[in-house]
């Protein structure tokens, strides 16, 4: 039965907006559907739902995949600790299973010694004290921070590894009084009281949660069990916003002297779409400060180093703060850049000259994923049966025009300033802001604080890709769809149909269907539904 | 079934199910060309400990041990264990 205007009732033409209307109302009908919303893209109508997770875990079977994905990632680590390479690690710097994706091979000591001394750095400005950190691995950040630590309860789910730890706390005996170490899964918080922690770590580990709604669930006991003034440090997490330019970047870099633009497109597409990890955009985090009012303050940092690897490029760091305690933003003015983009040359002068006690740049261009973005843009307008070594050879010459991270942090040691980098204004380049506050030798804030400015509202539509949920995920779109062809005119039914995060709002407060159209417009790269 | 056999129609159901309808030798590599990724080697070593009863855990763990179908059917008759 249809439940819409009848045909020869229905005058010949609706107005889209009623249209609209009217698929957003069939559609939240659906026993799994959180809210929807229609769009006229001035043809059709597309569709977007916000669907009850609840629903994908259990009438779609993703908590049975899920378990069957959280065995298989239990499985890999398990086998990495089986390698002789594992039973030869010096104590605390057992980087067994380390692989870098664009060798397949063992990443370089180097590049894991700056990546934890910096993971490490990064959190003991939190000053821990009582940590629970899920995901331990074999102790990397542990086995540093727990001799700072009165309470260091340490979580992971595979026994081999955690019984590599174990060989390395029973080396010290003020370890293993302080450290308690579990093996369960992350989403465990069983036992775990409100406000018992002053830091919760999740170093590295969210990317092999199965879905957005397990990490939901292991942010909100994470927020609980943290105590006012305390933090939710989540590191090396893998930029949503940047998956594509990852996988171009790692494409590229295999063997691929008679490979077409074309076959090339391809194979990106295709990592994207085979991707197995969860990987998240910043906003998803920014968007956890909405939901949960115990959360002050969200910072999401680029990743500290100057190693250039896969971790320094792609990877951030987002820190909840708990409670109140990390003090007002303070108003930071932000001069955007000209159209060649901010150069240190730029920057010295303005600093140097002392007359402000904070100052902002946005849009600094990121030197370390420049090369990637060049090559998108190249491959987006190439020849598609070019050969791709023939457009190597335009990509190799350095044309860096961006700014490294690490010479922001060096200009402001030289200028007198303190700073703070920031992806949280997510722009699609890899660009970053800095904020410059005048260094105090009264002022102990080590993380200054900013207003940053604010990502355009399409960053809000997707929080995070869906590893492993490609089929699901299209049979729930195929339901959708015939739910509303049973119950609208066929004119009405929607063209396609989006499952989205959330529904980005304008200025004054509606949905920004734009925004909706274009970020599941680019997202086709890397979304299926 | 032959060993060989076993194993190839196994390793062959993993690169379909990745859409890779590319041929492969029984010596090609599969992991370390990246083929097939770590998730995807748990699979081979759970497929090995439930039909040949190998144990990692005693004899130790390397990508290059099933790399490829020859080193697969190596590794089972070194494990003494070839049915």
């Amino acid at each position: 039965m249809k439940l819409g205007v009848s045909p020869k009732k229905c005058p010949q033409v609706v107005s889209r907006p009623v249209m609209a209307s009217e698929v957003a109302t069939v559609l939240r009908e659906h026993p799994a559907v959180r809210n929807a919303v229609a769009c006229s893209d001035g043809e059709s109508v597309v569709a977007f739902v916000i669907a009850d997770e609840s629903y994908i875990d259990d009438v779609l079977g993703r908590e049975g995949a899920a378990r069957g994905q959280e065995r298989k990632w239990r499985k890999t680590y398990d086998l990495t600790q089986l390698t002789k390479a594992a039973a030869a690690s010096p104590f605390a710097f057992n980087i067994a299973g380390w692989n870098s994706s664009y060798t397949r091979q063992p990443l370089p000591p180097e590049d894991m010694r700056e990546w934890v001394q910096t993971t490490v750095d990064r959190i003991s400005t939190l000053a821990p004290t009582e940590v629970l950190e899920l995901g331990c691995g074999t102790g990397l950040l542990l086995l540093r921070l727990a001799p700072a630590c009165r309470r260091y309860v340490a979580v992971d789910f595979a026994p081999s590894v955690l019984t590599r730890l174990r060989e390395q706390l029973a080396q010290s005996e003020d370890l293993r009084e302080k450290v308690e170490v579990l093996e369960r899964s992350a989403n465990n918080f069983e036992g775990f009281a409100d406000n018992s922690f002053s830091t919760v770590i999740v170093n590295s580990v969210a990317q092999h949660f199965p879905s957005q709604a397990y990490l939901n669930r292991v942010m909100e006991n994470a927020i609980r069990v943290v105590r006012p003034g305390g933090h939710v440090f989540i590191g090396d997490q893998r930029n949503l916003v940047l998956l594509e330019a990852y996988a171009a970047s790692t494409e590229a870099f295999q063997p691929t002297s008679e490979v077409s633009v074309e076959e090339l497109r391809r194979r990106i597409h295709k990592r994207i779409q085979q991707e197995q990890q969860l990987v998240l955009a910043p906003t998803y985090f920014l968007s956890l400060q909405q939901r949960f009012p115990k959360i002050s303050r969200v910072e999401i940092y680029p990743r500290r180093g100057n190693r250039d690897n896969e971790m320094t490029h792609f990877r951030f760091d987002a820190i909840l703060w708990v409670g109140t305690g990390s003090g007002p933003a303070t108003e930071i003015p932000f001069l955007d850049p000209s159209a060649e983009g901010w150069k240190l040359g730029k920057l010295r002068p303005l600093l140097a000259a002392g007359k402000s006690n904070a100052l902002g740049f946005a849009r600094i261009r990121n030197s370390r994923v420049e090369g990637d973005m060049r090559l998108l843009a190249r491959l987006a307008s190439a020849d598609p049966e070019q050969k791709f070594s023939e457009l190597r050879k335009d990509l190799d010459q350095p044309k860096a025009q961006g700014i490294h991270p690490e010479e922001i942090v060096r200009l402001a040691a030289e200028t007198g300033y303190k700073v703070a980098m920031s992806w949280a204004s997510c722009y699609s380049d890899g660009s970053y802001a800095a904020a410059f506050i005048r260094q105090r030798s009264s002022d102990e804030c080590v993380f200054p604080s900013a207003k940053w400015p604010q990502p355009a509202p399409a960053a809000f539509v997707y929080y995070s890709n869906a590893p492993g949920q490609t089929e699901i995920r299209q049979k729930f779109v195929g339901e959708l769809l015939s739910h509303c062809r049973a119950r609208l005119q066929d004119k009405i039914v929607p063209t396609s149909l989006h499952l989205v995060d959330s529904f980005p709002r304008g200025s004054g407060g509606s949905i920004d269907c734009n925004a909706l159209l274009s970020a599941t417009q680019r997202s086709t790269r890397h979304r299926c539904v | 079934m032959g060993n060989r056999l076993a194993i190839r129609q196994f390793v062959q159901r993993l690169l379909v199910q990745k859409g890779d309808q590319r041929p492969f030798h029984d010596s090609d590599s599969l992991l370390l060309s990246g083929r097939l990724q770590s998730v995807d080697a748990v699979e081979v070593v759970v497929f090995l400990e439930e039909q040949w009863g190998i144990d990692f855990a005693e004899i130790g763990f390397d990508e290059s041990l099933i790399d490829s179908v020859d080193a697969i059917e190596a590794l089972i008759q070194t494990a003494g264990v070839a049915k």
